[in-house]
């Protein structure tokens, strides 16, 4: 495997240095939709109640307990959906080859911020504290990611997540290449984006529930958090049960977007996870396509937005009416649930907590628990696949 | 004799080292300190600067870019006034006025926002939000439009708080154009502002004022109409020459929003 600035063997990845004329100037940084300013600190986010009920799953919490040390709401109120609760899991346990496990843990701070999710911006903290990293840093990274770094390597990985958490500015393939520029591996640059990616849709998962957060950082820096430690360490190393059999990683149009980062250790999650939601047995493929098609319109994505389109029409709608539909995201094709469905989707690109968390909740009126948590992981998947398949662009 | 010079030398050396070390240690905590005060700083001047202009300008700016590129861009505006603002400012006593003019701005803003628009502008009484301004947006007229349904519920609620209070009520106009703008950084070192230019702004003040000929509040002009469906329920307004246009333009009223109907649009 390739490690970070060899140059030597270089494979090509999807995100490989383009070829460009030298004198070619790189693309203007596009600026953005108005969003209020981002919360830097834990407790300036709103966080609604839960939407959903908690799934009464003894079974489910202990398989959690066994393999990730404990049963978290977040992962307890996804237990009726097989795949987005596995794909949440796993991707907890998801192998980093080229990325560092501290920065990893910076990245994972930064994009709940970026993503103001309360739910995961206390378990990040709550991870960097059980790996070491003091409060003082935990603060400073907290406080400004501008500042927080000294390292130039450390602190382009960390705009890198920063930018594209966010939808706008768009995440573009100039944040690719500062990346590259930085020294990093094409390789390492695919898994950097598939991890942010990642925790953005476990982000979104957890912003949209409004999973409670249990405390806010259970595990302090005292004799606590010293003795647990080494148990949560070796907890996270112990050999993982298989992945439950019933799965399909089946993606059909979208498998484009897995050649973007084929060179990472996650491609089987995120084949799983859009297997997954396509088969799911709540929510019909065609109504997981127009959600991809809505999110993927939204964020002006070629990539998802052909292979959404490509999925609907092999569902069997024309051409012309994906592009009526997709105008006003309504329209006689859709059917009740699609037409509750879109224009919430759509809310979900460019969010702030307290608004979407309101959605959430009026949507919840609207349909039934399994309809909301399937509706939850398909929009926060089809965010995840957006954003990665904008870096190509 | 030598040993007790040499234990000598060799504890003034771990004194100096030791008083070094606490001087050093003391210069580090000070510039952590000041680290940290000039972030906070800087996370304070963001927040305050983020209430003159988009965030996204914002997080530019303070990422050391230097200019942000002009672009052509097409772009929805709207403009909203406050019908008979210049008598109720002669009638009523500033210290009653501005706490409500303040309070309606906060709300107009907040529907706006959660619509994916930005209020760019604050002139007077009147404010112009931009839909589309800085990112792609499809559906920005329809945004647009939601959004100027929101402003009057909005006023419906701060109407019904102050007529418990006072006599006092607002009414609004708003005026609703898209079209192919310059947006922009636009100003001097001094003052600066983003914003959009082109004509597309000065029709879509136009037809705000508009809606005092009309009697109606929310008009749209044809080119966002054509982008509604069927959903939102428009009355079409008679041709009416504007200021700075040699023909009549046509404009609809703005009734309502029904999610339910079809989206096959069917005008009144």
């Amino acid at each position: 495997m390739q490690t970070e600035g060899g140059a030597a063997e270089r494979r090509c990845t999807a995100f490989s240095p383009p070829i460009r004329d030298p004198s070619e100037a790189l693309p203007v940084l596009a600026p953005t939709v108005y969003s209020p300013p981002v919360p830097r600190l834990l407790e300036e986010i709103d966080w609604a109640s839960p939407v959903l009920q908690l799934p009464d799953d003894p079974e489910w919490a202990d398989e959690l307990t066994q393999r990730l040390g404990s049963a978290s709401a977040c992962y307890m109120y996804t237990a009726p959906s097989r795949w987005l609760r596995e794909g949440l899991v796993q991707a907890v346990q998801m192998e980093l080859r080229h990325l560092p496990k501290h920065i990893a843990l910076q990245v994972m701070l930064v994009t709940s911020q970026e993503n103001a999710c309360r739910y995961c911006y206390g378990a990040a903290r709550q991870f960097l504290t059980l790996h070491g990293i003091s409060k003082r840093r935990i603060d400073e990274i907290e406080r400004d990611v501008k500042v927080a770094s000294t390292d130039q390597k450390e602190y382009a990985a960390l705009q890198f997540a920063r930018n594209l958490s966010r939808s706008s500015p768009r995440p573009s393939r100039r944040d690719v290449d500062t990346l590259l520029s930085m020294g990093y591996a094409p390789e390492a640059v695919e898994e950097i984006a598939l991890y942010v990616v990642i925790v953005c849709l476990t982000n979104r998962v957890a912003t949209f529930i409004a999973a409670p957060l249990e405390t806010e950082e259970p595990v302090k820096e005292g004799l606590m958090g010293r003795l647990m430690r080494p148990l949560v360490t070796r907890l996270q190393k112990r050999p993982r049960p298989p992945a439950p059999a019933k799965e399909s990683t089946e993606v059909g149009p979208y498998a484009p977007l897995l050649d973007l980062v084929s060179h990472t250790a996650g491609v089987p999650l995120l084949a799983r996870m859009l297997g997954g939601a396509m088969n799911s047995s709540v929510l019909p493929r065609r109504t997981v396509a127009w959600m991809f098609a809505a999110v993927a319109t939204a964020l002006d994505c070629e990539l998802c937005s052909q292979s959404s389109r490509r999925l609907l029409e092999l569902e069997g709608i024309p051409k012309e009416r994906i592009d009526t539909v997709l105008h006003s995201l309504a329209g006689p094709e859709l059917d009740e649930t699609e037409s509750i469905l879109l224009p919430w989707v759509r809310e979900t690109v460019h969010y702030q907590t307290e608004v979407i968390q309101r959605r959430s909740h009026e949507l919840a009126k609207l349909v039934d628990d399994y309809t909301l948590l399937e509706a939850i992981g398909v929009a926060s998947l089809a965010n995840a696949c957006a954003r990665l398949s904008m870096l190509r662009q | 004799m030598s040993g007790w010079l040499g234990a000598s030398i060799a504890i003034a050396l771990a004194i100096g080292l030791f008083v070094l070390l606490v001087i050093r240690s003391r210069r580090a905590r000070a510039l952590e300190l000041a680290l940290s005060r000039t972030t906070e700083n800087l996370e304070h001047i963001e927040q305050a600067f983020s209430r003159f202009a988009p965030q996204g300008v914002v997080e530019m700016f303070t990422s050391g870019e230097r200019d942000i590129a002009p672009t052509r861009r097409e772009v929805t505006v709207l403009f909203a006034d406050i019908v008979g603002f210049t008598q109720l400012s002669e009638s009523v006593d500033p210290t009653v006025l501005v706490p409500i003019l303040n309070d309606y701005f906060r709300r107009m803003t907040r529907v706006i926002r959660e619509r994916h628009g930005h209020v760019s502008r604050i002139m007077g009484d009147g404010l112009m939000a931009l839909f589309g301004s800085l990112d792609t947006n499809r559906w920005q007229a329809s945004d647009a439009v939601q959004a100027a349904l929101a402003m009057r519920s909005a006023l419906e609620e701060l109407n019904a708080e102050l007529r418990e209070k006072s006599e006092l009520e607002l009414r609004i106009g708003v005026g609703i154009h898209q079209g192919d703008c310059v947006a922009a950084v636009i100003g001097s070192h001094d003052m600066m502002e983003f914003t959009v230019l082109g004509d597309p702004v000065n029709v879509a003040a136009r037809v705000e004022a508009l809606t005092r000929t009309h009697q109606v509040d929310i008009l749209v002009t044809a080119k966002v109409r054509d982008s509604l469906d069927e959903r939102f329920r428009l009355r079409e307004m008679a041709p009416t020459l504007v200021k700075g246009k040699t023909e009549p333009i046509t404009t609809w009223a703005v009734e309502s929003f029904d999610a339910a109907r079809s989206t096959r649009r069917n005008d009144l």
